[in-house]
């Protein structure tokens, strides 16, 4: 068998494969999220709920129970009875059982917590990105570019008036003048602004 | 989806836009969807791959930076969910025969050829009887039309190793579909 027949086989097996049955499955795919986001934080709490649990019912049951030593101050040396735990594991339980319910109460809280916290993370990744977008030459600073590259030219086209046509032409200092103050005012804080600006102190204008 | 489209959908997920996640489920489910039914040589279990594969471009969204195309880090997801379920369907199968139970295994997918065609059947069984690296190999060249280099780099082995694994599995489908030599 050549590799020719072999994609061909395998085209042939290929051809018809059984649909996807995953209907809605971007709203599956974010609860399955959800219920992990809430596992991953109330299950170690569980955990020390149910340690809390074992460490308080086994701890009462194997302490010698203070209150029969209270009642009896006078005879200290006497053998102690423990009373049956019965009565009080009771009462601890429903105290812990209402510890759990507290402790669940927390866990959904960090559960909040940590959606809120994922959701805060990608809202600061997305401002870094803008930031570090907004740092790169912008539109803004190309116009800047351009408008001080138009207000050399005029500060050119000045100094050309001066240099040639002031001596024959009357009118030319006067033009000269006209395109400092455009090129002063069209882009003000450019270096070309502030040699116009000095171009006009010079000619006493 | 035309390339600008697509490019643009790559930053918004990267983005972690809301509504990306669902545009990029609708856009790639059926693809993703035919690749693990590839990969798992065409089993029923693909569509519990499928919905993990998303779960984790969900949930490692903020990881994807929007370089490799959107298309190329589903599949990396696809062949790693695949692996797992590969792994864990080997755990099971090992637990099963310790405590003495029948084996569990693929489940077969409900194909609508399967009574009539046997041809098909027995390509599919041979596919599913090779191993899973090699049968990575065989899908992603065969069936999903992906170069070797671009192979190499998906499952990170070298070009020797890829071709030993093409080699291999070429081999295994040969010899199991000798009969089938001529339409």
């Amino acid at each position: 068998m050549n590799d020719q027949r072999l994609e061909e086989l395998l085209r042939y097996a290929d051809a018809d494969p059984p649909a996807a049955t995953a209907s809605s499955l971007a709203a599956a795919v974010r609860r399955r999220a959800r219920r992990r986001a809430v596992l991953r934080v109330a299950g170690p709490a569980a955990a020390a709920a149910a340690a809390l649990v074992i460490a308080l019912t086994f701890g009462h049951v194997g302490r010698p129970d203070r209150r029969i030593a209270d009642e009896t101050p006078g005879r200290p040396g006497s053998p102690r009875t423990l009373p049956s735990s019965l009565p009080a594991a009771t009462v601890d339980i429903e105290r812990l059982r209402a510890e759990c319910v507290q402790l669940e109460r927390q866990a959904d809280l960090h559960a909040k917590l940590a959606a809120s916290m994922v959701h805060a993370e990608g809202l600061a990744a997305h401002r870094a990105r803008a930031a570090s977008v907004l740092a790169e030459p912008d539109a803004g600073q190309v116009v800047a570019a351009q408008l001080d590259r138009a207000a050399r030219t005029l500060v050119d086209f000045g100094d050309d008036l001066l240099r040639r046509q002031a001596a024959i032409d009357p009118s030319a200092r006067t033009m000269a003048a006209g395109a400092y103050r455009d090129a002063a005012a069209l882009s003000p804080d450019s270096p070309a602004a502030a040699v116009a600006r000095q171009r006009l102190q010079e000619m006493n204008i | 989806m035309d390339e600008a489209e697509d490019t643009l959908l790559r930053f918004r997920f990267a983005r972690r836009e809301p509504q990306a996640f669902d545009e990029v489920v609708a856009t790639y489910q059926s693809r993703v969807t035919r690749l693990a039914q590839r990969l798992l040589a065409w089993s029923a279990d693909a569509d519990d791959v499928v919905q993990d594969v998303f779960l984790a471009a969900f949930t490692k969204a903020g990881s994807f930076r929007g370089e490799a195309s959107l298309w190329t880090w589903l599949t990396a997801l696809t062949l790693n969910r695949c692996r797992r379920f590969h792994r864990r369907a080997a755990l099971v199968r090992r637990v099963r025969s310790t405590l003495g139970l029948s084996a569990g295994g693929h489940a077969p997918a409900a194909d609508s050829r399967s009574g009539s065609d046997e041809t098909a059947r027995q390509v599919r069984s041979a596919v599913a009887a090779l191993p899973p690296i090699e049968r990575e190999v065989i899908v992603l060249y065969y069936l999903e039309q992906r170069s070797m280099s671009q192979i190499s780099e998906l499952l990170g082995v070298s070009s020797n190793a890829l071709q030993v694994r093409m080699h291999r599995g070429r081999q295994k489908l040969k010899s199991a579909l000798a009969e089938l030599r001529e339409p």
